[in-house]
């Protein structure tokens, strides 16, 4: 018994014996240009996450608010907006936005209590909008204060948002099928134009004229289904000027990015892997009169996910989430649609925000 | 790392019953085993373990004294098993003869399964639960009623209180006669549930209280045996309800958000044994309804905006039959056959729009057992079954076991098989993304077990195993991102999952002095095999959440009265998305010490006890599930009157 006794003894202490775990290093990073990836991570996981691709350099880093601050971002990280040496970060499910410094990734602030905040878009040094998923307001920011500082009753839902001289246009996406116009001089809306439903991104051409891309929703969706549907809107009068719908009900079109130059329009289409001509990155010219049959780069079995077009160069970079488990995959083209080169970012890239 | 000590129950060999002193029988522990009770592994967990755990749910139960991983959201909360590498669906629960997984998510909550109203559990890994049923391609967990006719009058009354304002009242009272026994349960908990924890994931870097995860829940257990001239008739009715909120991840920091779980279940099941001259059968007939109500709501400057209101109604019939027959003295043969029925029916109240998916099982499984020599036995058995008209491919399994190797102290089993599960009705029917033609999944599965036992002695016995598993599962059923922009079930996994379960058991009793140690270790490598372009197969990452090391420890002391016991539970590390190269993807081991100490005073006619439990003694930080919160140090404090 007495060695029965011992060995218990031996155990206790083998297994009582326990470590805390450390924090990870701290890195720092030069104050190059480049693009800011939005890892969105799986919903209710918390798993969002930032990534940097140096363009000088071509190096990317992962992880790089973690790295930075040590602690995480939240769950899904929706978008990015820069507003001088501050980058206002989306973090969409967890009702804030965390602001921080594009040069260091250093966390300067977080503008928490608000419902699901969606994007960004910066008005004045003192005013930004903030667009949202769960409520019916655009919430107003101080975006040097980082202080919240009222709301723009819309009675929707809001998602895109896009500002020219003193107007704001604000699409409704979930459970939405209007383009608001917001006087950005007296917080309030001045004029509404409905569209096909769910328009999820809006871009202003050079000639000033508000593009509307419509998704329609999908089968089964009890809002609606349509065809999808891109618009041209006169944003003066809120009066659609053309609208060009897509023919396959199936297609589900999203990211409307424009060219440096505003003539050229650029969006995912097809949607999640639908093997079609046109399913990949589509390109337009603002003076077509029909959607493009064809896509300027296939989607060939990858999973679309974000676009975006570089502001100075065009180039086009567009994320594959493949299954929104793996680590997605940015490729970068130039503006004929030659692959320069990719890289691995994290899970569900979504969004690009480039730091110039 | 701690080395290999490792363990379980196989044999209840220190009857223990209600009491916590212990009496010790002396058994033969092998030779005299029933032919049917062979090959199979049948793990039964220590009655000790069972009372221990009398205010737990089969959650902390399963997750501190065996080898299944239990994925946690903490006290209260949504709590499935993994069991040897295998998904949550894979895991089925079988209550007095008939499943209790939920037919719409094909899974069960172990959180909502007070050992209160178990009195014997027994898990069946891997091929060996293809002799209950089919589809538990990691295992089957059978809980069940035990009658006592030798009872007239019996009961017991306890309340506990303990940290986070969590108030326990249960209760039983039971009784009869020889012939006919009734018995009724109790059971009520409601928490609020408000523990500090370190919030590391909101750059504040300070304390905080847990927010929105207060629970309510309460159930009755109501049975009645009877036995007449080989007969024993039995009928027992189950009825649960929770309400839960359901917190937020610890780096949210939005408008408050109200979201919450409201869970009903109704159980009954009508048993008729009868004992004949060479064998017995089972008509065994049963009910499972559930009720899952869900709310998501985001508080805004106007007002609650709705994000979510939904209502899923599931209703399971079965009807088995069971026969059990001694051909010869070293052939025997069972029988079983069922039929289930299961329909649901889910409204989505804000969307407005619903489905009521249904389906119907029949099966039946043919088993024979042979021994010869005494210490050398075999069994093969197969299984049918067709679901909504469609035939399941064969389902055959083959054991063996040979007894009384080298010095009579080893013994060997192994069994193969070959299982399928069927898709989930939200799988299959979930609109939009519900695939109808998903095939069940695949399993070939493997196992052998060695096992080492100490002759009868009673002052100390022990028993070690260690089984070394295998399971290629195909087909196995994934969501994936469809190109209609919503996600669809596919059959579209591979996995392979094989690993090591240990287990240990010593049991000493010396002069009122009794001591009980239990350990468990289980390494489990699962992992989804990818296809490339050239159809190459390699091995891809471990299956995320499930860790590669898990060990348990339980010691615990008897002497006069007096009881103390610790359990230990080590949870390795867990990958929390399918990139193991990454280093921010995972969640780091820990370690969670708890302990117990009660006192029982016995009187002629009543028994009163009390018990001091502290679970996390080492308070110690630590996440089950990236980002969600876990309690620190909390205690409870139980009395308890048994009569």
């Amino acid at each position: 018994m007495k060695k029965t006794a011992q060995l218990f003894f031996l155990i206790f202490m083998i297994i009582l014996v326990s470590c805390r775990k450390e924090e990870p290093p701290v890195k720092e990073y030069q104050e190059d240009k480049g693009v800011f990836i939005c890892n969105e991570g799986n919903f209710m996981s918390g798993n969002s996450s930032l990534s940097f691709f140096n363009t000088n350099t071509k190096e990317v880093s992962n992880q790089v608010f973690y790295n930075a601050n040590g602690f995480p971002l939240g769950d899904v990280c929706q978008s990015m907006k820069i507003f001088g040496n501050y980058g206002f970060i989306v973090i969409n499910n967890s009702g804030k936005i965390m602001v921080i410094n594009t040069s260091t990734f250093k966390h300067i602030a977080s503008i928490s209590n608000l419902p699901s905040p969606r994007y960004v878009e910066i008005i004045s040094s003192t005013k930004a909008y903030v667009s949202d998923y769960s409520s019916h307001y655009i919430t107003i920011i101080d975006p040097s204060q980082f202080t919240i500082g009222g709301n723009i009753p819309i009675g929707a839902t809001t998602e895109a948002i896009c500002k020219s001289d003193d107007f704001v246009f604000v699409s409704s996406w979930s459970f939405g099928n209007k383009i608001y116009k917001i006087d950005s001089r007296i917080d309030k809306i001045v004029d509404s134009v409905e569209v096909v439903i769910q328009p999820n991104s809006i871009v202003f051409d050079k000639n000033k004229k508000l593009w509307v891309l419509s998704d329609g929703g999908f089968n089964g969706l009890s809002y609606g289904w349509e065809n999808a549907a891109l618009s041209r809107i006169n944003p003066e009068d809120m009066s659609i000027e053309a609208v060009f719908t897509f023919e396959n009900k199936e297609f589900s079109p999203t990211r409307l990015q424009i060219s440096k130059g505003g003539d050229t329009l650029y969006y995912l289409n097809g949607g999640w892997g639908l093997m079609h001509p046109s399913s990949g990155v589509c390109q337009m010219s603002i003076s077509d009169n029909s959607l493009p049959q064809t896509a300027l780069i296939q989607e060939n079995g990858r999973m679309f996910f974000g676009l975006g077009i570089h502001p100075s160069n065009g180039d086009i970079y567009i994320s594959d989430a493949k299954d929104y488990v793996k680590k997605s995959v940015v490729y970068r083209y130039t503006p004929q649609a030659n692959l320069l080169d990719s890289f691995r970012v994290d899970i569900g890239a979504g969004y690009f925000c480039f730091k110039e | 790392m701690f080395a290999g000590i490792l363990f379980l129950t196989n044999i209840d060999l220190f009857s223990q019953k209600n009491d916590t002193l212990i009496t010790v029988p002396v058994v033969d522990i092998i030779s005299k085993k029933p032919l049917k009770e062979r090959i199979v592994q049948r793990i039964k967990i220590d009655t000790t373990l069972i009372q221990n755990n009398l205010n737990n749910s089969l959650s902390e139960l399963l997750s501190n004294h065996t080898t299944l991983f239990i994925k946690t959201y903490g006290q209260g909360s949504l709590a499935t098993a993994s069991f040897r590498g295998t998904g949550a669906s894979h895991t089925s629960v079988e209550w007095n003869g008939i499943n209790i997984n939920n037919p719409m998510l094909g899974q069960v909550d172990f959180s909502q399964l007070p050992i209160i109203f178990i009195d014997q559990v027994e898990i069946l890994p891997g091929s060996s639960s293809l002799q209950n049923n089919s589809g538990a391609l990691g295992g089957t967990i059978n809980i069940s009623s035990l009658p006592k006719f030798d009872k007239k009058l019996y009961g017991m009354a306890g309340f506990s209180y303990g940290s986070f304002n969590t108030k326990q009242s249960f209760a039983q009272i039971g009784g009869g006669n020889s012939k006919w026994q009734n018995r009724l349960r109790f059971f009520h908990e409601t928490s609020e549930n408000n523990f500090e924890y370190y919030n590391n994931a909101n750059g504040l870097w300070n304390y905080e209280k847990q927010k929105n995860a207060s629970y309510e829940k309460k159930g009755v257990l109501a049975e009645t045996h009877y036995q007449a001239s080989n007969n024993l008739f039995s009928a027992s009715f189950w009825f649960h309800e929770s309400n839960r909120n359901l917190p937020p991840i610890i780096s949210f920091q939005g408008m408050e958000r109200i979201e919450d779980q409201k869970d009903k279940d109704i159980r009954a099941s009508l048993k008729w044994t009868s004992f004949f001259k060479n064998g017995n059968s089972d008509l065994n007939a049963g009910l499972s309804f559930g009720n899952l109500n869900y709310y998501l709501a985001h508080q805004t400057q106007f007002g609650l905006y709705e994000n979510h209101r939904s209502s899923s109604e599931s209703q399971s019939y079965f009807l088995k039959y069971k026969l059990e027959f001694n051909l010869r003295k070293n052939l025997f043969l069972r029988w079983n056959s069922n039929f289930d029925h299961a329909k649901a029916h889910y409204i989505d109240h804000r969307q407005n729009k619903s489905f009521s998916p249904k389906r119907n099982t029949l099966g039946s499984s043919l088993a024979l057992f042979y021994t010869f020599r005494e210490s050398t036995s075999f069994y093969v058995l197969a299984r049918k079954e067709i679901t909504d008209n469609e035939l399941t491919p064969f389902m055959p399994a083959i054991g063996m076991e040979i007894n009384n190797l080298f010095l009579k102290r080893f013994s060997f089993k192994t069994n193969f098989s070959s299982n399928y599960h069927q898709a989930s009705l939200n799988d299959m029917y979930w609109e939009p993304g519900g695939n109808p033609d998903l095939k069940p999944e695949k399993a070939i599965s493997a196992d052998a077990e060695l096992s080492y036992s100490n002759r009868q002695n009673s002052l100390l016995f022990y028993h070690i195993s260690s089984t070394f598993y295998a399971s290629l599962v195909d087909d196995w059923i994934v969501w994936q991102p469809s190109e209609f922009r919503y996600w669809t079930a596919q059959n579209i996994q591979e996995v392979f999952a094989r690993g090591i379960e240990t287990k240990a058991e010593i049991k000493t009793n010396f002069k009122n002095f009794n001591v009980l140690f239990f350990a468990n270790y289980s390494f489990t490598k699962t992992e989804n095999i990818e296809t490339d372009i050239q159809n190459a197969k390699s091995l891809g990452n471990q299956l995320i959440y499930i860790p590669q090391n898990k060990s348990n420890v339980f010691v615990n002391f008897v002497y006069s009265g007096y009881q103390l016991n610790y359990t230990y539970n080590f949870i390795g590390k867990r990958f929390t998305s399918g990139n193991e190269s990454d280093e921010r993807h995972f969640l780091p081991w820990y370690n969670l010490h708890n302990i117990g100490f009660s006192k029982k005073w016995i009187f002629k006619h009543w028994s009163p006890d009390i018990e001091l439990k502290i679970n996390n003694l080492l308070n110690t930080d630590y996440q089950a599930i990236l980002w969600r919160a876990m309690p620190k140090r909390n205690y409870s404090l139980t009395f308890k009157i048994n009569f």
